[in-house]
């Protein structure tokens, strides 16, 4: 091999500085984050320097104190802020796969009866619908192409560009969900209605044109189905989707995956139509025999938790309040979550629509704990601790 | 001056994005760095100053023979870097050849078959746009814990034995790592009789074969593609592939094809035929026509040109791809279902029938296509890439 000494000489050199940018970039990216998530709560939630200094040394942000019961004898049972960023790494790249909604419901298409309906993606005024899990179209939905192009699909029919094309599907299905194909935290989700005198979009009443103008916009957006969500969810609270948060963990003792923890996030009217968490949404914990635990509310810009046992718009009772055919949900949610094993931790929006039945929503690989810690400390749990450790989260 | 004054602002407004940034800026460097210490191509340090003042590393150098007031023609490999944040989230998308496959499953007849994805000694199959494997093929399960098969009808088997069952049925398949890069683990297997597997071309008992697939992480097992005839003959120990650079050309609101070369294999990159492992390129011209071929020369640290294959003898200079511009349309098809990604590298495999898309790349690499001319002299592809923000 003709390789100069200087390739030779300067090859251990070269392996060593670009482990260490490695290194270093993932510290500086960890480092972002938590700075980001500590400037969120530095000064809403408030307590003294040395307790402050105190959780900081131990890898919890400022926010954690108001969330957590972290004590000097409770704070290893707790996932640490430091911790669950170091967990983010686990499976890899393949996180890329279900952070896109689309690839998520292609990556699951197989199991097309837990999904909702996709009917195609919107992005800049056109419609894509070349996927191979698409939805059948209901009944006279005009064709579509690219503005500009002329032809329809079967050429039988004018095209039309997406807001138009929305709007007809709207008219023929009654409801459908917008969401950006990349986005988190319910984020620009639009619930769009049609009604007998026009259109509703996030319950607010909007004219045809205005509805195609604003679809028109969109970026890369997928459009779903409206699912109906089970009773007793609707009777919690009707003005929003009441998702269930479920946490698999692949545990490498048994080579299977595992339930490591379920909250049911409940919406409120801060963060209707969606449910989550950093919207003002409510988090009741699903107990081993499915009912729930008390709702816990994160009120951000006062840095505190409230708690409820009935909800605080509807007035219906959380405490207590049984989800209908848990196990079975439980076993539903499992079964997917053995189908990807190189996904060994997601955390998977579930909507019940039935005793026993649901559809997945999305599922997301850096789901975060907190909706879960804040009702119990996760590593309490011998299985769960055993998976970080494994992960060389701890 | 106005620039790092706000680069320092932002640091001190939002440190946050400030370390993002940097964390960016370093990954670039650090690419651009281990390239050029690892090129071990001999240049005389003024040239190379030259050279990376521009934003090209040495090899360029080589490569290309940019000179004096060509710099501006040619894509640096700086910018190339910088063309990583393009597409945004959905770059990340086809590097995972599953959801690549997921993502065009609706072109069917555009695909290979991809008979399942074996990981960690079990086969998973639940996928759409997944191919049923001819014949009375074992069921697939996994290697420990579960022994019911899929249809409850016969024994499950574990991934390994699996595949080879796949492979007694289909007479040959290729095993790609979902996550790869280069043509790097993937290999082609042929049954072999009485009991053996020839992997890339070497003999190994059935048995052997069978724990070596046990062992794989997350691999696509995918169908053999028969290549076309003149790809054949070029070089037949290889799937000799074109790579089809597409890019989104914003004044058009549509995709255009940018450049086209035709890769062909040798007895080093066998069994396939990438350019990094010492696979030729030769342009494809508007009428089909290939160009003599490039070769990185690693030991001599320089580029070569052969207007005949260096093992085969065939020509090369002057063959023909068949129905170029039916192909060229076909992958203008594809690339209008994505404009999430305005740049695309599209690997595809001419057959008898048209041709079979067996990768998409959204960091597509320059240097097979910058061999032959520099990039940026074609003005519509200078427009783009100043909409892309790099030029």
């Amino acid at each position: 091999m003709a390789e100069t000494l200087s390739v030779r000489l300067l090859r251990p050199l070269r392996r060593r500085a670009v482990a260490s940018a490695r290194t270093l970039g993932r510290l500086l990216g960890d480092a972002s984050t938590l700075l980001a998530r500590e400037r969120d709560s530095f000064r809403t939630v408030e307590m003294p320097l040395s307790r402050r200094l105190w959780l900081w040394r131990h890898g919890f942000t400022s926010r954690s104190h108001a969330l957590f019961d972290v004590t000097p004898t409770t704070r290893k049972t707790y996932l640490s802020d430091r911790q669950h960023e170091r967990a983010n790494r686990i499976g890899g790249q393949w996180d890329t796969v279900v952070n896109n909604k689309l690839t998520f419901s292609l990556l699951f298409g197989a199991a097309a009866d837990r999904l909702p309906p996709v009917y195609g993606v919107v992005h800049e005024g056109r419609v894509f619908r070349d996927y191979p899990t698409i939805t059948e179209l209901p009944g006279d939905t005009p064709a579509t192409d690219p503005p500009g192009d002329t032809t329809a699909g079967d050429g039988t029919e004018p095209a039309v560009g997406a807001g138009e094309w929305v709007a007809s599907v709207l008219d023929a299905t009654g409801t459908l969900v917008l969401k950006p194909v990349y986005g988190s935290g319910g984020r620009d989700v639009l619930v769009c209605q049609r009604t007998p005198d026009g259109y509703r979009v996030n319950g607010e009443a909007v004219a045809r044109e205005a509805l195609v103008a604003r679809v028109a916009e969109l970026d890369a957006s997928l459009v779903t189905g409206f699912v109906e969500q089970a009773e007793y969810a609707d009777r919690l609270f009707p003005d929003a989707t009441n998702t269930l948060r479920v946490l698999t963990l692949w545990d490498p003792a048994t080579d299977a995956p595992f339930v490591a923890g379920v909250v049911h996030r409940i919406g409120t009217r801060q963060s209707a139509p969606v449910d989550n968490w950093s919207r003002g949404g409510l988090s009741a914990e699903v107990r081993e025999d499915g009912t729930l635990s008390a709702g816990a509310q994160w009120l951000p810009e006062r840095g505190v938790v409230r708690w409820f046992e009935t909800h605080p718009n509807t007035g219906a009772r959380i405490e207590g309040t049984p989800v209908p055919g848990w196990p079975a949900i439980r076993e539903g949610v499992l079964d997917l979550a053995e189908t990807v094993p190189y996904l060994p931790r997601l955390g998977w929006d579930v909507l019940p629509t039935g005793d026993g039945e649901f559809v997945v929503l999305e599922a997301n690989a850096h789901a975060a704990t907190r909706t879960v810690q804040v009702h119990r400390p996760l590593l309490r749990d011998d299985r769960v601790r055993r998976f970080y450790e494994h992960h060389g989260c701890l | 001056m106005s620039g790092r004054l706000h680069t320092l602002g932002r640091a001190l407004y939002d440190p946050a994005s400030a370390l993002r940034g940097l964390a960016r800026r370093l990954s670039a460097v650090e690419t651009l760095l281990g390239r050029e210490v690892v090129s071990g191509v001999r240049l005389p340090l003024g040239r190379r100053l030259s050279l990376w003042r521009h934003g090209f590393t040495s090899r360029s150098g080589a490569l290309f023979g940019v000179g004096t007031g060509e710099y501006d023609d040619y894509l640096s490999d700086y910018r190339v870097e910088l063309l990583d944040d393009l597409g945004g989230n959905w770059a990340d998308v086809p590097a995972n050849k599953l959801a690549g496959h997921l993502w065009f499953g609706a072109f069917a007849d555009r695909l290979p078959p991809v008979y399942g994805v074996v990981h960690e000694g079990r086969v998973l199959r639940e996928y759409p746009a997944i191919t049923e494997p001819p014949g009375d093929t074992a069921t697939g399960g996994t290697v420990s814990g579960d022994t019911t098969a899929g249809d409850g009808m016969e024994p499950a088997v574990g991934a390994g034995e699996w595949v080879a069952s796949v492979l007694d049925a289909t007479g040959a398949l290729v095993l790609k790592p979902v996550y790869g890069f280069g043509g790097e683990d993937v290999h082609v297997c042929r049954s072999a009789g009485d009991g053996f597997v020839s992997l890339d071309g070497n003999r190994e008992p059935r048995r052997a074969f069978v724990e070596r697939i046990d062992a794989l992480s997350a691999t696509l097992v995918t169908g053999f593609v028969e290549q076309a005839e003149y790809a054949d003959r070029l070089f037949p120990d290889a799937t000799n592939t074109l790579r089809v650079l597409t890019l989104w050309d914003p004044a058009t609101d549509a995709p255009f094809v940018a450049g086209a070369v035709q890769r062909i294999g040798t007895g080093q990159s066998a069994p396939v035929d990438n350019w990094s492992r010492g696979g030729l390129s030769a342009e494809v011209a508007a009428d089909g026509t290939l160009s003599p071929a490039g070769r990185w020369d690693a030991d001599a640290g320089r580029l070569r040109w052969h207007e005949t294959h260096p093992d085969t003898g065939a020509q090369v200079a002057g063959a023909r791809v068949p129905d170029w511009p039916a192909i060229r349309e076909g992958v203008l098809d594809l690339a209008e279902t994505v404009p999430a990604l305005p740049r695309v590298g599209w690997d595809v495999v001419v057959t008898d029938e048209g041709f079979v898309l067996l990768e998409l790349n959204a960091h597509a690499g320059i240097e097979t296509l910058q061999i032959h001319r520099p990039h940026l002299a074609d003005p519509r592809v200078r427009r783009c890439y100043e909409a892309y923000g790099v030029v």
